[in-house]
Order: C-alpha cells, then structure tokens, then sequence
C-alpha cells in the first residue's frame, strides 16, 4: 500500500510548480503530520470494522477524481520542460496524446486487479528509488550549502502547508486502499507517512541546495535539480529522470483510477464494464475543463475529512442504539 | 452402437469370436500379431504389436512358462495359475474391456485371452525402440550430470527415482488424450505438496478434453491461468536433476510419454536466471554469473529500443564523438532507423528460424550465409548501419543467457522497439510499466510469478538476488510453499 502511495507523492514533488525553500519542506512536513492525525482515525475505524456508506464512497470518488485531474494537469505542466517526443503535435494535441498513452496504460495496469497494481509499485518504486538516489547523490556533487541563504523565503508558512496540503492530496485513495488492500492496521499508515516524510524532505532540501540560486527563474525546481546533476561529462540523469517521471506518472494516476473503478463499482453495481475507463475519462475531462484553482486541489484534499467525520458520527449514532458494526 | 461405446464394451468370452472383434476394432492392422496356443488345456491367444514388444523376453518370460502349465479346470483356473504362480513380469496389469487392452497392446504389453474369460491379462514385454539416455540439447551445464530426460516415461521415471530415493516420492500414472491415451505421470513429493495444490492440479488436467497429446504445449495451457500470460507460469526441463531440485522444493512435475521433457509448477520468474551450476561454483562466483544473467536479460530486451529511442528522439544522451560516429552511419542508411531496426531484427528471426528447421549439414551452410555474406554484404552495401548491426548482435547474444526465455524475449524485443521509435525513452517506460503489471499479475495457485521479491521475502533473496553459502542454505527446509499468497 505505502508503494502505491508513495509513487503519487513522488510524482507531485517532480511536478512541483514555483519556488522551494526550506519552508517549502517544513510545510511539507507538517501537512504530512497533518494528513497522518486525519487518517489514523480512519484506519483505527476501519481496522475494528467500520464501513464506508454510500455518501462517503460518493465523496472520496470526486475527491480520486479531482486528485486524479490534478496529477494530469500537472503532468502536462511538467511536459513543457521535460522532452517528451510526441512527433509534431503541440498544444493540446499535445497533451492529449501523453494522457491517452498514459491513460490506455493506466488501463492496462487497473485491469490487471490491485494484487498486481501493488506489486507492481513495489517494483517500480524500488526501481524509481534507486534512480533518485542516484539523483540525489549526484546532486549533491553540485550542492552549495550557501544555497540555503540565497534561497529567498517568498511563501509563508501556512501558504506551504496549505501547498503541500493541495499537492499531496492522496488522503482519499489511502482510504480507499486501507478498505480494498486488507493492510489497514494503523501501523501500516504510520510507517507510509513515515516514508513520505524522510523522502519529502530529502528531495526538497536537495533541491534547494542544487538550485537555491537560481531558484527564482525556475519553474520547476525538482526538474531543474536533476538536470543540473551531472556527474558524468556526458548527459545520462536527463534520461533517468525521464524514465523515473513516466513510470510515477503511470503508477500514480494507475492507483488512484483502480481506487475510483473500485468505488464506482460499489456505488453502481450495474456498472460493470469500462469502469477504469469511465473514471480515467473523467479524470481527463475534469482536468481539460476545471479552471485552474487551487481550490479545487484543496478540495480533493478536504473531502477526506468529511468522510471521517461522517465515519465518525456513524460509530457515535450506532454505540449510542446499541448495535454492533458488522466487519465489512 | 458408436466405436467409442464398443471399447467400453466387456472382452468376448468366446475366443474366436473374441479375436475378430479385436481385429474388426483395429481395421485390420497389420502389425497387430495374434498367436493362438492351447495351455493348461484351454485354448488361448497371445496378442501383442509388432516392434513394440521384446521378442527375446517374451520367449524367455512368456512363451515358456505359459506353455508348460499343467492341465486345470477351466479359464478362471487358468488365470489365477497364472496369476499366482507364474512371475511372467512385474508389470501385470489386466484389461477389462477393449478400450483398455488397446491401450496396453499399444503400449508394448503383450495380452493373453482365453477361451472362456471376459478379460485378458497383460505382462509387461516393451521392447519398442527408443533413444537412450543422452546429454539434453538445451540446458548445458559444466559441473552438473549430463544426463537428460528421454521419450520413454518409465525411462524418465527411474532417472528421478534413481536420484530421489525417498519413500514421500510419488508418481501417479495416468492417460490423457482420447486417441493417443498418452500416459501421463505426475511426480511429487507427498510430505512436500499440499493436498490441496494436488487437487487444483488435478482438476487442471482433468479439463484436458484432446485428441492427442504430442508435445507439453498440449497440457501447459490447461494447467495456467486463462490470462494472456506474457512470461509462462509453469515451466519445462529436459533434466532429471533438476527436477529433483525443485521436487525437494513442494513443487509437482508432470511427465509425458514421447516428450523428453517435464513440465514443473509452480515456475517462478526468477528461476530462468537460476542452473543447477550456480551451486557447482563459489557463492561469490555464482552470484556474479547470476546478476550477469539479469543484466543480459535486460541488455537483450531493451538494447535495441534504446539506441534507437536515443538515436531518434535523444540525440543530447551522447557524447559528440559517439554522436559523430552514429551519424556518420546512419547517414549513408537509407531506411530510417525503426524501419532498419525492425529489418534487421526479423531477419535475425527468420535466419534463427531457418537454421533450427534445416537439416544439421544444411544449417552450418545457412550460418555462414546469413552471418557472414549476407550481413558484411548489407553493411558494406550501405543498407543497415554497422552500429545497429552491432546493437542487434549484442541484445540477440544476450538472450542466449536464458534460452527459456527467448519466446517472450523476442516478442518483447520488438514491442519495445516499436514504442521506443515512437516515442522515444517516455515509450520504453509505459510499454515497461505495461510488462511489469503483466509480470505481477501473473499468479498460478496461488504464487505470484515475481516472488520473492513482490511480495517481498526477505529469506528468498539469499538465492535470488545472491548466492548463498551451501551450509547456510542446507538448514532452510525451503520449500516454494513460504511464496503462496495467503
């Protein structure tokens, strides 16, 4: 489950839009803190044998599908300065023609069920691991730590919590997850916002190291990063972080379009073809339409909480008649 | 009354009668030999089929016992004479209606039918030819036996017993193949293999509903996934040790007459890397060997998509004295580079193909046609470039590594290519995304196929991703039971 989750977080960091500071990864830090106060409830509630009911499963599908939107549209931001060859497409052809291969590989990937999603991500993730790594320590040969003071604190605190807090808005797949994977002791959730944390925080302050100087003419400083560390006269990291960004790409939109083909098999039972393919669509779809707003990421990110407050007044109203939740 | 009613049908008490049914049931087949003879004061008949039975063991074993049997009350006498007194062989089956007399006619026993009774006794006398027990084409080790399985079942079933000595070794026999009747023989150890396993397996072959079964491409579909499986989740030997390694491991073999081959379950993706010589050798040794094997893998599969996604989408990879030299050649190509890599790659195909059908004096003549005419000629003609030829050679020298993979290797090859020409680097990465959900999703009763690293096994990877030392390994009581997914 932390595998499935974890390529989304990374995946969001390499897409990352604007300046990073130090800031920028205590707020990222936080918002994860944040995040794991929601959610060990919910696994807590989940692992004694609460059930999701129709109105929260409702929720946490719009909630997928705008996290879902939203990991397309950054990718699409980030194809602007990573080369993808797409022939002579531009524009939205462009884009389309990255979301469909994605999505048709996106589909592939769902269809194979969430056993193989999720060891599938545990493969690719230790993959991407080691070529961040690789990253990172190469990185780190073009580090300075006078970066840190050049670096300029533009953002506030709590404007980077509520960044970090939009970006990183997976609280719904986990959710999701933590009902379909069985893995919902509280324990498992603990060790992922562990993981999420130290790997956050390693890829930000490396970032801010490599590109703290020119951190003001960078539009996206992870990207910047890696193609600033070259530990070899010739050009081999460009590579490696294009094959790392796709394979996060594919795994991330993959794990959240098996978690809403899930749902939307639970909320219409009628609907059982072309699920994976419906909520991809509608993830393109939502993400060619919805303005740009970080409203609608906060949303993605909110949503989750009003799942565990109906949870949680669902296990008051029950203890109160006296009736016992059946394990789901 | 249907054929297929009639073999149900009981044997004919009256001999005659008896014999022309039999010949009526076989059209009339030359090579069926029936030799009539009075013992014991019944009338009987030997059947047998030409150049299937030993004539020598049937005269020793057979004809003289048989014939020397003093006089007794009638055939049921008969019988249970030589039954209880007569050790004609060790293999004494007895055939109850035509369908199973045919069965062991045609598999080299020799029946005796009397005057009087509804069944026939069957003495195994096999002396059909058969190749003997040589070197396996395939599987080539240093350090190991060179023994290999043969097309004879029985063969292939002492070769194991010789070599596992253990009363938990079990070999049920059975036959499949509505024509053919290939016997079939499935090998487990019981203290190994749960029963339940047992069972999936046996409702797998149970669903075989064939004509004929002539080679383990015949059953290894029953005993998978219905999924498209790009890697096959069970897996073939041609050798009797290893095979014995992977019994003591709970996994089960099937044996087929005719095909000197066993095909084992489960099969792991990691055990194409895996020869029994990697435990002839040092452990630092084969550990080197063994991440050689995944490189080669790798090497073999992508080489050729990535020099072409770099060459057509990704020329800043290269340094400027590796760009110079690929331009230079590609210049003067006149295909563009996919198109030329394609060429090259199902040439290759065609040439390996045409070198394995030829007869052997043939087929040198080929390798020195295709590789050295044909090849120096297209280069120095300007057709294809020498870097590509160069890439082609590696990644096909690679797959060479795992000869059990080359059916997927060479597939995947070509798929990746076409994505890498298409789309560079970000192409080679989906269409590996694609493979890698394929490889996981690949699960057969219950065992992933990319275990023990997905889902993660800690103690699996002493002899996966190193080899451990024999002394460590001896007290593991491993058996592929610890990677079944609860």
């Amino acid at each position: 489950m932390a595998a499935m989750l974890l390529t989304g977080d990374v995946f969001t960091l390499f897409c990352l839009n604007g300046k990073v500071s130090v800031i920028t990864a205590a707020g990222f830090l936080t918002a994860a803190a944040i995040q794991l106060l929601l959610m060990l409830p919910i696994a807590v509630m989940l692992w004694k044998g609460c059930c999701t009911e129709k109105i929260s499963e409702a929720l946490l599908l719009a909630a997928i599908i705008l996290s879902g939107a939203m990991i397309f549209r950054m990718q699409w931001d980030a194809s602007r300065v990573i080369h993808i060859p797409t022939g002579n497409a531009r524009g939205i052809v462009e884009k389309l023609i990255i979301s469909g291969l994605i999505a048709l590989v996106c589909l592939y990937i769902s269809s194979t069920g969430v056993k193989a999603l999720a060891r599938a991500s545990v493969i690719a993730g230790a993959v991407g691991a080691i070529g961040i790594a690789v990253v990172i320590v190469s990185a780190l040969f073009r580090a300075s730590p006078e970066n840190f003071s050049r670096c300029e604190n533009t953002i506030s605190f709590a404007d980077e919590v509520v960044r970090a807090l939009a970006v990183s808005s997976d609280s719904a797949t986990l959710i999701v997850l933590l009902t379909l994977t069985k893995a919902h002791e509280p324990q498992g959730v603990f060790r992922y916002f562990m993981a999420k944390s130290v790997i956050t925080s390693a890829m930000l302050l490396t970032t801010v190291l490599v590109v703290g100087g020119v951190m003001s003419i960078t539009d996206f400083p992870l990207i910047t990063a890696a193609r600033l560390s070259q530990p070899f006269s010739v050009q081999r990291i460009d590579s490696l972080f294009l094959m790392n960004f796709a394979v996060f790409a594919v795994f991330s939109i993959a794990v959240r379009s098996a978690s809403a083909a899930y749902l939307v098999g639970k909320l219409f039972p009628k609907f059982s073809r072309f699920r994976s393919s419906a909520v991809l669509l509608l993830m393109i779809l939502t993400a060619l339409f919805l303005p740009e707003s970080r409203f609608y990421a906060l949303s993605a990110a909110v949503l989750p909480i009003v799942v565990l407050i109906i949870l949680a007044l669902k296990k008051s109203l029950h203890r109160k008649g006296g009736t016992h939740e059946k394990h789901c | 009354m249907s054929e297929i009613n009639q073999l149900k049908l009981p044997l004919l008490t009256e001999l005659d009668k008896n014999i022309e049914r039999i010949r009526e049931l076989c059209g009339g087949t030359s090579d069926l030999l029936v030799n009539k003879f009075v013992t014991g004061g019944i009338r009987c008949a030997l059947l047998c089929c030409e150049g299937m039975v030993s004539t020598s063991s049937m005269a020793e074993l057979i004809f003289r016992p048989v014939t020397s049997i003093p006089q007794q009350k009638d055939a049921h006498a008969l019988f249970d004479y030589i039954n209880g007194h007569l050790l004609l062989s060790a293999d004494r089956p007895i055939a109850s209606d035509y369908d199973s007399l045919f069965r062991l006619l045609n598999s080299g026993f020799a029946l005796i039918i009397a005057e009087g009774m509804s069944v026939a006794l069957a003495f195994g006398a096999q002396g059909f030819a058969s190749k003997g027990v040589s070197e396996p084409s395939g599987e080539g080790n240093i350090m190991g036996s060179h023994e290999g399985f043969t097309e004879v079942l029985r063969s292939n079933m002492s070769l194991i017993r010789r070599r596992m000595k253990s009363p938990e070794l079990v070999m049920e026999m059975s036959f499949k193949g509505s024509q053919s009747k290939t016997d079939i023989c499935l090998c487990y150890m019981k203290d190994r293999v749960p029963d339940k396993l047992m069972e999936r397996i046996r409702r797998s072959l149970d669903r075989i509903e064939l004509e004929s079964i002539l080679s383990t491409g015949y059953i290894r579909p029953f005993t998978e996934d219905g999924r498209f499986e790009i890697f096959s989740s069970t897996g073939t030997t041609e050798r009797p040790d290893v095979l014995c390694s992977k019994l003591i491991e709970g996994r089960v073999a099937i044996l087929v007459d005719g095909i000197p081959f066993a095909i084992v379950i489960p099969r792991l993706f990691c055990e194409n890397f895996q020869t029994l010589d990697d435990y002839a050798f040092k452990p630092y040794y084969a550990t080197f060997i063994r991440w050689l094997k995944y490189a080669a893998f790798i090497i073999s599969v992508l080489l050729p998509a990535v020099y072409t996604a770099i060459v057509s989408h990704h020329p800043e990879l290269l340094n400027s004295t590796l760009l110079m030299l690929l331009v230079e050649s590609e210049q003067k190509a006149p295909f563009s580079i996919i198109a030329e890599a394609m060429g090259v790659l199902l040439m290759y195909e065609i040439i390996r193909e045409a070198g394995i059908r030829l007869p052997k004096p043939v087929g040198g003549a080929v390798s020195i046609v295709s590789g050295l005419i044909i090849g120096d000629a297209a280069v120095s003609s300007g057709l294809i470039s020498t870097p590509l030829l160069t890439i082609t050679a590696l990644a096909v020298i690679s797959g060479f590594v795992t000869p059990e993979l080359n059916a997927p290797v060479t597939i995947l090859r070509i798929v990746f290519l076409a994505a890498g020409g298409a789309f560079g680097l970000f192409g080679i990465s989906l269409a590996a995304c694609a493979v890698l959900a394929n490889i996981c999703a690949t699960e057969d009763y219950g065992f992933p196929y990319t275990a023990p690293l997905s889902p993660f096994t800690k103690n699996g990877m002493s002899d996966t991703a190193f080899r451990t030392d024999m002394k460590k390994m001896q007290n593991r009581g491993f058996t592929v039971e610890e990677y079944r997914e609860k």
